[in-house]
């Protein structure tokens, strides 16, 4: 019993200790205002330095990021997560997040296109050369799941693929698929690792791997798609400075340039302000 | 008052005092609640008639199916793996033995993920002993027996665990005279050690079950996820919360009723031990 009670009583002040010491953090950032931004996980590179950099030219802001597939976020603002800014990586879930009423639609823009691309592990050992040796016998294929932004697209080249390359390489290459993921890092994470013989991701994705622990294998631009970002805040619209002040920060040359080395393209001129 | 002498080992009548009752039935109140409440807003939020649509969709038979099977492997694998582990390590003494018994618990602490990413490590095509394998033609990850490969590596430590301390529990002067009327040492493992310690082992049996039917976080990185062969009941509910939020309910009432079940059948188990330990 007495054990008992010393060690409930160790629990405590070391609860205590911890909680001593996350207040004092919190006392520390007292002028701090803190933004939730809620990303594709495709973005997880691109944004972590597009935060760090916002915070330098805004002192006293922190941006927090929630990296996961669009449908995730999507589900997640459905049940009422908050957030400040919402980035899917599709239209449809930003179209649904507005329908939802989750969304100030006014603040909503495009800002960046991506294509995909086919990565292969560093060694490529099933030895793909080319989009057609994905309907090869004994290749693992990963994709993600069809409600992930990148697996709806991925599902659009295969098809467009299939168009050109004969009826049975859309019905193959469906045959080859080992897993459907559930975020587009999943995939690039089991092609690295060897596991896979090819993943279809986005282009930002293999050029954000700068230990080069992949290779990719281009897609001509007639069998490729245009993935289009929109971005907004999420509503309802209050007192919202920065959440305001990183979307302006999203609109100027400086994300611009970061999204370019990300690997992203720069949104369609006409579309740019919507 | 009969009814306080079915739970557990209490024995003795309620403590004296009728406040004393009431204020535990308070204090106990909010973790009642806590756990309870969940749990019944999952069931209330689907109808009977829905729930048994949902069953016939090809998504979640299959992961049913796939659930069921791949658990009831484990279970078995685990009880012809795990029993002589167990006994070696009640029974005998010897140079890490302790440390073969921490090694045993470990995947009990350890984050399922991890887990997963250990398995791609030693099995995955390219991992430490997966790469032999694959020199033989065998590859693990994305397939059924990966799915296995998980559930074991998180939950036979739990049949292990509880085996341990069945064999630990059987007294020794048992097994000793039984070896002094002249039995061999299969017929006193089988006639006296397995039947003394049945109720442990069963009880392990149980919790491997249960936690390889819930397994997720390992199956997920290790196994992949694809609908019929590696998408079982936990995958299908984490990536149905995503898109089709009444599939993933129907069969998180699946698994919850399956859960239910196993739990009821451990708790006559380990009634069953207690009136054993009580002789």
């Amino acid at each position: 019993m007495h054990a008992g009670i010393r060690t409930a009583a160790c629990l405590l002040i070391v609860l205590l200790a911890a909680g001593a010491v996350r207040f004092q953090t919190a006392a520390g950032q007292e002028q701090h205002e803190t933004i939730t931004v809620f990303a594709a996980a495709s973005y997880t590179e691109a944004f972590t330095e597009l935060g760090r950099r916002f915070e330098r030219s805004h002192p006293g802001t922190t941006v927090v990021f929630n990296f996961a597939g669009s449908q995730v976020l999507l589900q997640e603002l459905r049940h009422g997560a908050a957030g400040d800014i919402f980035a899917p990586a599709s239209p449809a879930a930003m179209k649904e997040a507005m329908e939802g009423g989750y969304i100030d639609t006014a603040t909503v823009f495009t800002l960046c296109t991506n294509r995909l691309v086919v990565v292969l592990p560093a060694d490529n050992r099933a030895g793909i050369g080319s989009l057609r040796d994905l309907a090869g016998k004994n290749i693992k294929i990963v994709l993600a799941q069809k409600e992930v932004p990148v697996g709806a697209y991925a599902a659009e080249v295969i098809a467009k693929c299939g168009r050109k390359f004969g009826e049975e390489y859309a019905g193959r290459v469906a045959g080859n698929v080992v897993s459907y993921e559930e975020n587009v890092k999943a995939i690039v994470g089991k092609v690295r690792l060897g596991e896979a013989d090819a993943g279809f991701v986005y282009q930002s994705d293999a050029a954000t791997d700068s230990l080069h622990t992949l290779r990719s294998l281009e897609i001509p631009p007639e069998l490729n798609v245009t993935a289009v970002y929109p971005i907004g805040m999420i509503g309802p619209a209050g007192a919202r400075t920065t959440a305001t002040a990183f979307l302006d920060f999203c609109r100027g040359p400086e994300t611009g340039k970061i999204l370019r080395r990300f690997g992203f393209l720069p949104a369609p001129p006409d579309k740019g302000k919507e | 008052m009969k009814e306080s002498h079915r739970f557990g080992r209490i024995r003795a009548a309620d403590p004296p005092g009728k406040f004393h009752r009431w204020v535990i039935v308070l204090l106990s109140l909010p973790l009642i609640v806590f756990i309870a409440l969940p749990l019944a807003a999952l069931i209330l939020r689907t109808s009977p008639s829905q729930l048994i649509g949902m069953l016939a969709t090809r998504t979640v038979a299959d992961a049913v199916l796939l659930s069921i099977e791949t658990s009831a492997a484990t279970v078995v694998l685990t009880a012809f793996l795990g029993t002589p582990v167990a006994y070696l390590i009640a029974k005998y003494r010897f140079a890490g033995r302790e440390l073969a018994e921490t090694v045993m618990d470990l995947p009990i602490v350890l984050p399922p993920a991890v887990a997963g990413v250990a398995l791609l490590m030693a099995f995955g095509r390219s991992g430490i002993a997966g790469r032999w394998l694959a020199l033989a033609g065998w590859t693990i990850p994305f397939t059924t027996v990966a799915v296995i490969f998980a559930q074991m590596f998180v939950a036979a430590p739990f049949y292990v665990k509880s085996a341990v301390q069945g064999f630990r529990a059987v007294n020794a002067e048992y097994e000793q005279s039984a070896a002094l009327d002249g039995a061999s040492s299969w017929q006193i493992f089988r006639s006296v050690t397995l039947p003394l310690s049945r109720t442990f082992l069963a009880g392990g049996i149980l919790m491997t079950w249960a936690r390889s039917l819930g397994e997720f976080g390992a199956t997920i990185i290790f196994a992949g996820n694809f609908p019929g062969r590696t998408q079982t009941m936990p995958l299908a509910i984490y990536l149905g919360f995503e898109i089709d939020f009444s599939t993933a309910v129907a069969l998180a009432i699946v698994l919850l009723a399956i859960s239910a079940g196993i739990m009821i059948v451990l708790r006559m188990v380990l009634r069953k031990t207690s009136v054993v330990i009580d002789r």
